[in-house]
């Protein structure tokens, strides 16, 4: 009966190599564009709050000094996040939104908002794999005390 | 009946196929080292990242301008440390301040790692196949104490 069983089985090794070695290889496709997205998504969440960051400068002190209000220059907010995202890690990426809060009252804020299409590296060689994929990431700092 | 299993049960025909077996294998090798070198790029790209990330940090927020370039350097030498990362395949760009170390002047810092055609485990890279580099800029803190001037950003 054993002998048998292992004569059914004679070739089987041959069919399984090449079906593990595609899947090896669709995982590993997997893994570097997930890998990659995440690579650029951290990048754009970094530069975004280095622009917010950035931002801060547009806030007017001489207004702050005077009356103890908060108050930005939007115009110069746009023109310091659009610079440090041109000069930053990742040029291509767009300004979505630039938004400040909390003038009244609140804890004011700035909040960077940018979008990146990350090209895929692998996926576009698999079939109905995807070319690219949109990364969106917003940071926003706080003016304490 | 028993004709079948006695055709397979023999080596006769065996070495028709057997070439297929190394290609097999090269094919499996080759892709396997293609996959370890992106994951390499990749892993190179999160540490680069990072150090000058920590750099820029560490220059725009120092207490004390004098002899921060050096400091910066050094942050951007240890980050990539703790990724694993040292030797002489790390490269950091010298950090260049034409307008001084005032308030609101940019500071940009590229860190370069030049990623190994072929690693070892225990041994190390051999090669070069890529350099992965990852820039970092910001502006020296606008209302920071310790630097004269007014904010003119």
């Amino acid at each position: 009966m054993l002998m048998q069983n292992r004569r059914m089985d004679g070739g089987t090794v041959l069919l399984l190599f090449p079906a593990a070695a595609l899947i090896m290889i669709v995982l590993g496709a997997i893994v570097i564009d997930v890998s990659l997205s995440q690579v650029r998504a951290r990048e754009l969440e970094l530069a975004a709050a280095s622009a917010a960051n950035d931002a801060l400068g547009a806030l007017d002190v001489q207004n702050l000094r005077a009356t103890g209000q908060v108050r930005f220059d939007p115009v110069l907010a746009e023109a310091i996040v659009t610079e440090s995202v041109a000069m930053g890690p990742l040029p291509n990426a767009s300004v979505r939104s630039i938004s400040i809060t909390g003038i009244d009252g609140e804890t004011p804020q700035i909040a960077v908002t940018l979008t990146l299409v990350v090209d895929l590296v692998m996926s576009p060689a698999l079939p109905g794999g995807i070319g690219s994929t949109t990364i969106t990431r917003t940071r926003t700092v706080s003016i304490l005390g | 009946m028993t004709e079948p299993i006695r055709r397979a049960s023999g080596d006769a025909g065996q070495v028709g196929g057997m070439e297929v077996l190394p290609f097999g294998f090269l094919t499996f090798v080759a892709v396997t080292l293609l996959l370890v070198n992106a994951w390499g790029v990749i892993d190179a790209k999160l540490a680069t990242t990072s150090a000058s990330r920590e750099a820029v940090r560490t220059f725009v927020e120092a207490s004390d301008p004098a002899g921060i370039a050096h400091t910066a350097e050094r942050r951007a030498i240890e980050a990539l440390t703790a990724y694993g990362y040292t030797g002489g395949r790390v490269g950091i760009d010298a950090l260049v301040l034409p307008e001084g170390y005032v308030r609101c002047a940019r500071i940009t810092l590229s860190v370069t790692y030049d990623v190994p055609a072929l690693t070892i485990p225990f041994i190390g890279g051999f090669g070069h196949a890529v350099t992965v580099r990852s820039t970092s800029t910001e502006l020296i803190d606008p209302f920071r104490d310790g630097i004269r001037g007014v904010a003119t950003c």
